[in-house]
């Protein structure tokens, strides 16, 4: 999975963001194919379930769209993304808690099962079934962490973002983004049940 | 706190590749005697796991195409409306030059050619602003919301166009030729129109409907 991209693919795809209907379209689909799988990761993480995993990633590659030729290269390109992304995720999350508390909309469901249906001892191995036991229970925890603890656990998670993106992502202090970390795994650790000592 | 706070940003900043081999060695000797950071990076490597896990299960179930059109989709309405805009004075042009006597076009065609190419081109302006107009600050939400009330009313539109294309030609039929009957001098006009009406039938049951319904699909919300 790519998470960023580098310099002369940025330098492509924004030329190509600038040029015709059919360059813009090319430079879309390139960001997109490179960045998709992340975002989605994020979205996820940040919302806590699938389909409004993948509202996020719609609303926040629609907002790329419409935006995309007027970027100006204030941030690096996969920076800029992944700042709509959070921006999108927030709001989805923000806009379901706000259906579900007024009795509207689907249902809140359980984020355990974010990642999928839990499979049976019979259709996959034990390891696999045991993996995707612990992944609920984190995804359950995480929920219940606060928004910007669950973002900055989320982009290291993505595990090829430098503390540096992830910084400029988050608007913090490079210096913050460690200890803002530290303290969201702390308090992760303590929603999941093992908190370290 | 745990008095070892830096030792576990250190384990960290180990973790995602940002510590320099003096630290990495220095944490590798607190680590010998720290039950406490042992757990925390265990925990650390542990979650992380279970986030990739979390993240694999759904990654196969994604429709990235159609995340991809409706993501792509906006740009799309002012152009629509320009080519259906197009299309119709085309079809428009083609029946009148085939019904009007070339005597009563002789040197008007500039004045309707210059007339349609205003119209299409006024349409394309005003769909533009229109979209420009729809689009600028919109939530995306609100802005989905807006493309997928658009869609249901071409929808509605296109199929009450269908119900008039299958009427149109039957009546012109009857009104025409059945009153004069033998004297069928009109039918080949009427079948000419009929072709001109049969073929933007077949085009919006064979391209528009299907594509704006795939659209509509494409743009509703998840689940």
């Amino acid at each position: 999975m790519p998470f960023s991209l580098d310099a002369a693919a940025e330098a492509a795809i924004l030329a190509g963001s600038r040029g015709a209907a059919a360059e813009r379209a090319r430079a879309f689909d390139e960001l997109f194919r490179a960045l998709r799988e992340p975002v989605l990761s994020l979205a996820l993480h940040l919302t806590g379930r699938r389909p409004d995993a993948e509202d996020a990633l719609q609303e926040a590659f629609l907002d790329v769209h419409r935006a995309l030729d007027r970027f100006r290269g204030e941030a690096r390109l996969s920076t800029w993304v992944y700042r709509i992304a959070l921006r999108a995720a927030i709001r989805v999350r923000a806009r379901r808690r706000e259906e579900a508390r007024s009795g509207a909309g689907r249902p809140q469901g359980d984020p355990s099962a974010a990642g999928g249906e839990v499979e049976g001892p019979g259709t996959g191995g034990e390891a696999d079934m045991l993996a995707r036991l612990e992944a609920g229970r984190v995804a359950a925890a995480l929920d219940r962490l606060p928004a910007e603890q669950r973002a900055v656990l989320s982009l290291f998670a993505l595990r090829g973002l430098g503390h540096r993106e992830i910084a400029e992502i988050l608007g913090v202090p490079e210096g913050t983004v460690w200890s803002r970390l530290h303290a969201a795994r702390r308090r992760l650790a303590a929603e999941v049940g093992r908190a370290p000592p | 706190m745990t008095g070892c706070d830096q030792q576990q940003i250190a384990i960290e900043r180990r973790l995602h590749g940002d510590l320099g081999d003096a630290e990495a060695a220095s944490l590798e000797a607190h680590l010998q005697s720290c039950a406490a950071c042992r757990a925390y990076q265990a925990a650390a490597r542990g979650t992380e796991a279970a986030m990739s896990e979390q993240v694999r299960a759904v990654l196969h179930e994604v429709d990235w195409e159609k995340v991809r059109r409706s993501a792509a989709r906006h740009r799309a309405f002012w152009r629509e409306d320009v080519v259906s805009t197009t299309a119709a004075i085309a079809g428009a042009a083609l029946v009148g030059w085939w019904l009007v006597p070339a005597e009563k076009l002789q040197g008007r065609w500039p004045v309707l050619l210059a007339a349609g190419l205003a119209a299409i081109a006024l349409t394309a302006f005003v769909a533009r602003e229109r979209s420009r107009g729809l689009e600028a600050d919109a939530d995306p939400f609100e802005l989905l919301a807006a493309y997928r009330t658009r869609i249901r009313r071409d929808l509605t539109r296109w199929r009450r166009q269908l119900e008039i294309y299958a009427i149109l030609p039957v009546v012109a039929l009857a009104t025409s030729v059945f009153p004069h009957w033998p004297d069928t001098s009109a039918l080949p006009y009427l079948l000419g129109i009929s072709a001109v009406v049969g073929a933007l039938a077949a085009y919006d049951l064979l391209v528009r409907l299907p594509r704006a319904k795939r659209a509509l699909a494409d743009l509703e919300p998840r689940d």
